[in-house]
């Protein structure tokens, strides 16, 4: 099994048309490498959900300094002040969701869920357009899942079969990404056979990763 | 000592043995300089044992963005299990600032319409799911009044502070409002007034802080 792709190959599925989830918090974990790429190819008007927009000269902090996302999905921005301006100047259309509901709407449509109940938000304009349930008498807010056409994440090690070890704080998104989206992409520093990642260390199995694209390696090459 | 580190010193005052604590960025940060206690530092991107911002591992970051470095108990994991802990009250205390904190504990923090937009990350998580929430920043921003009767920013969440640390004193909210609890050497009640919008409950006795 062989699912390693070139660049150009994974630009079949990355088109302007989809609604990406992109991985990866501060930068860090993310797929540094195919954002450069829909920079160069001048990608526009793009559907984004993504934790943080890191810094305007960061990974995904450069795709909103170019200006190619139209609407977003996210949790903090406040670390880019491109994704600010071009908030307050309304030439992005930006949900904010409290980062555990984030997390969370994503992991139910990575899982068959038809949402979750939770208090956060009660009481906040997170409430507008939301169901609100009483359970055992405490009220609750419901929260829809949220699922992506292509999911792109960064990942330290991939084993040819699509196995994914995340080192450190780079699981963050990821994980519950890979699970989310018709079609997951991994970019990855190390790309290694079958059987060359310990099994206890494998973060995201095989079977939801469908494509793997080469990284910026570790020293740079 | 300037007044963000009087600050961080007092809010290190309320950590216990064993507390396991999420820090927001800025004033929040410069707390762990000032505990002496055995606390268990927790950053919602996933790492749990952070023991210093000074570390060497691209890899190793928390959610303002530092590379920390790890006590040897640390450890990684995901966004799920970082704000399940979070929501399932593993948390025993959060310290973060405010934008605005009103005498009912109602907290904003993440954003002014059209101005300042920077998104609430996990602080309305935090905020609902730790057990102590705890706001420190400075008792006034470049003159606007903070500590107010109602907020008019958009909240965070409502009903959720214990207790807001200043330069210039500690207040509790309790049923009644905001008790001020401590005040610093120096500062009088009238100062203490002056910069505040919200009634304060004012006991007999108020102990000092330095």
């Amino acid at each position: 099994m062989n699912k390693v792709i070139t660049m150009d190959e994974a630009f079949k599925y990355i088109t302007p048309d989809k609604k990406f989830l992109i991985g990866g918090f501060l930068g860090l974990g993310g797929p540094n490498l195919i954002i450069e790429e829909m920079i160069k190819k001048s990608m526009h008007d793009l559907h984004i959900v993504t934790a943080d927009t890191a810094f305007s000269n960061k990974g995904i902090g450069k795709l909103i300094a170019n200006k190619m996302c139209s609407k977003l999905q996210v949790t903090h921005i406040g670390t880019n002040e491109c994704t600010v301006s071009q908030v307050i100047n309304n030439e992005i259309d930006v949900e904010f969701v409290a980062q555990g509901t984030f997390i969370r709407r994503i992991r139910c449509g990575g899982s068959g869920i038809g949402g979750f109940l939770t208090k956060v938000g009660i009481g906040t304009l997170m409430e507008e357009g939301k169901e609100k349930i009483a359970v055992d008498g405490e009220e609750y807010l419901l929260e829809k899942p949220i699922r992506g056409d292509v999911t792109i994440i960064g990942a330290h090690t991939v084993d040819k079969a699509g196995n994914v070890l995340l080192k450190g704080a780079e699981k963050n998104y990821n994980i519950a990404m890979a699970m989310a989206s018709d079609v997951v992409i991994v970019e990855a520093t190390n790309i290694v056979e079958c059987g060359e990642i310990d099994m206890e260390s494998i973060h995201i199995p095989f079977i939801y990763v469908d494509y793997i694209v080469q990284g910026e390696k570790e020293n740079g090459q | 000592m300037d007044s963000k580190n009087i600050i961080a010193k007092r809010v290190a005052r309320e950590l216990k043995d064993g507390d396991v604590i999420n820090l927001g960025i800025g004033i929040p940060n410069l707390v762990p300089r000032y505990t002496d206690k055995e606390v268990f530092f927790q950053s919602d991107n996933g790492v749990l044992g952070i023991d210093g911002i000074n570390g060497e591992d691209k890899y190793a970051c928390n959610a303002g963005g530092h590379q920390v470095e790890l006590t040897d108990y640390g450890c990684f994991f995901d966004s799920v299990m970082a704000f399940d802990m979070i929501g399932g009250g593993h948390i025993d205390v959060t310290v973060l600032g405010a934008l605005q904190v009103d005498e009912k504990g109602n907290l904003a923090n993440w954003m002014i319409p059209g101005k300042l937009v920077p998104g609430m990350g996990g602080a309305m998580d935090l905020v609902c799911g730790a057990k102590k929430v705890i706001v420190a920043m400075e008792h006034t921003s470049k003159g606007n009044i903070k500590i107010v009767k109602e907020c008019t920013l958009p909240l965070t969440a409502k009903k959720c502070v214990n207790l807001i640390i200043t330069e210039l004193c500690v207040l509790e909210v309790i049923k009644e409002g905001l008790l001020l609890k401590e005040i610093r050497e120096g500062v009088t009640i009238g100062d203490v007034k002056e910069k505040t919008l919200a009634d304060l409950i004012i006991p007999d006795v108020i102990p000092r802080f330095g």
